[in-house]
């Protein structure tokens, strides 16, 4: 719990959602404890997005023009609409700033504006909604640049990550070893061959075989210290 | 592990004497991929790379083979090779298995589809 709640917005949001989800609960009578919980969520959303993302939002032209001249560099087409992109960012945070305002609204008039109500909700759904897909083209435009500006764009996919994590299981003899034929067959030989997929399968394929022969073998090891320790007792 | 000379050795398994032919035949190059694609390639033999270090190391703790680690290079993720060659004594008891086999299959062509040994 304790690690949960590391920050000080990770309290405010499970202190809203708390609220939010008692005003549910208890609904219609106490309709105000509800809407406390949306707006508690609501501000701490907004707070976060103008603390985290302000930074990244204050560098999205240069990101976008450094990202069209290293496309132009290697003859890849960049769209011009990714540079509207940077109006997102200001018009999701104009939508939640409305959708709180129209919140306080329905807090302080309670029962008579159902509709109020309903607006500032959708509203606020609305924005959270486009806050996400922000973060996810934002961060797609960052690793998108990374990669052309390390040279690597259109470089070999990687083998899968949670398969190579699965390797971890291996003995430390021979696991650096192994994982390197692994990856060595698998870009050198498998994925020129069979394409990506197929190779991302025969990559889970050999990691899942390697692994049985081992895990079998501690199962039995550990199943005949049971027994010896038992028939010792 | 010593060479132990002219002293019987431990049987080899079929796979083992497979994994030692295909380190004989590599000579500096028998690493773990390069002896996986001889097994398959020339045994029609499909293991699972923990199958083949399993069996290196076991070899290797027979004094069969010896390892050293090579360079580590960028398609491995700079990851260093284990490089494996033949001791004298995995060349005894690979020698001694194939003449057992030998021995055993003397007679035998016409039953084995002509196979010559």
């Amino acid at each position: 719990m304790v690690r949960v709640l590391s920050n000080r917005f990770e309290v405010v949001w499970a202190l809203g959602g708390a609220t939010y989800v008692l005003g549910l609960l208890w609904r219609p009578h106490h309709c105000w404890i509800h809407d406390a919980g949306f707006l508690i969520i609501s501000l701490n959303v907004a707070t976060w997005m103008t603390r985290n993302l302000g930074p990244a939002v204050g560098r999205m032209p240069s990101i976008l023009s450094r990202l069209q001249i290293l496309c132009a560099d290697v003859g890849m087409p960049f769209s011009a609409g990714n540079f509207r992109r940077k109006w997102t960012y200001p018009s999701i945070l104009g939508a939640m700033a409305l959708s709180i305002g129209l919140q306080i609204a329905a807090f302080i008039w309670s029962r008579a504006h159902v509709l109020l109500h309903l607006l500032s909700d959708g509203l606020s759904l609305v924005s959270i909604l486009g806050f996400l897909a922000f973060i996810l083209t934002l961060r797609r435009i960052i690793k998108a640049l990374d990669q052309l500006e390390a040279g690597q764009y259109g470089a070999a996919p990687a083998p899968p990550k949670s398969a190579k994590f699965i390797l971890l299981l291996l003995p430390k003899q021979n696991r650096e070893h192994l994982i390197g034929d692994l990856e060595e067959e698998y870009s050198t030989v498998v994925l020129p061959e069979y394409g990506e997929r197929k190779a991302q399968f025969w990559y889970w394929w050999q990691v899942l075989n390697s692994i049985a022969p081992i895990l079998w073998s501690r199962i039995r090891r550990i199943i005949s210290i049971a027994l010896l320790f038992r028939r010792a007792r | 592990m010593q060479s132990r000379g002219n002293q019987k050795h431990d049987p080899l398994g079929e796979f083992e004497a497979l994994v030692l032919m295909a380190v004989l035949r590599l000579e500096n190059e028998a690493y773990g991929m390069r002896i996986h694609a001889e097994l398959e390639q020339r045994a029609g033999r499909r293991c699972s790379y923990g199958a083949l270090y399993t069996t290196l190391d076991r070899l290797e703790l027979k004094g069969y083979v010896s390892s050293r680690i090579g360079e580590p290079t960028p398609e491995r993720g700079g990851r260093a090779k284990k490089y494996f060659s033949l001791d004298g004594a995995g060349r005894a008891a690979l020698s001694q298995s194939y003449q057992a086999t030998r021995r055993m299959a003397q007679g035998l062509e016409p039953h084995l589809g002509g196979a010559a040994w």
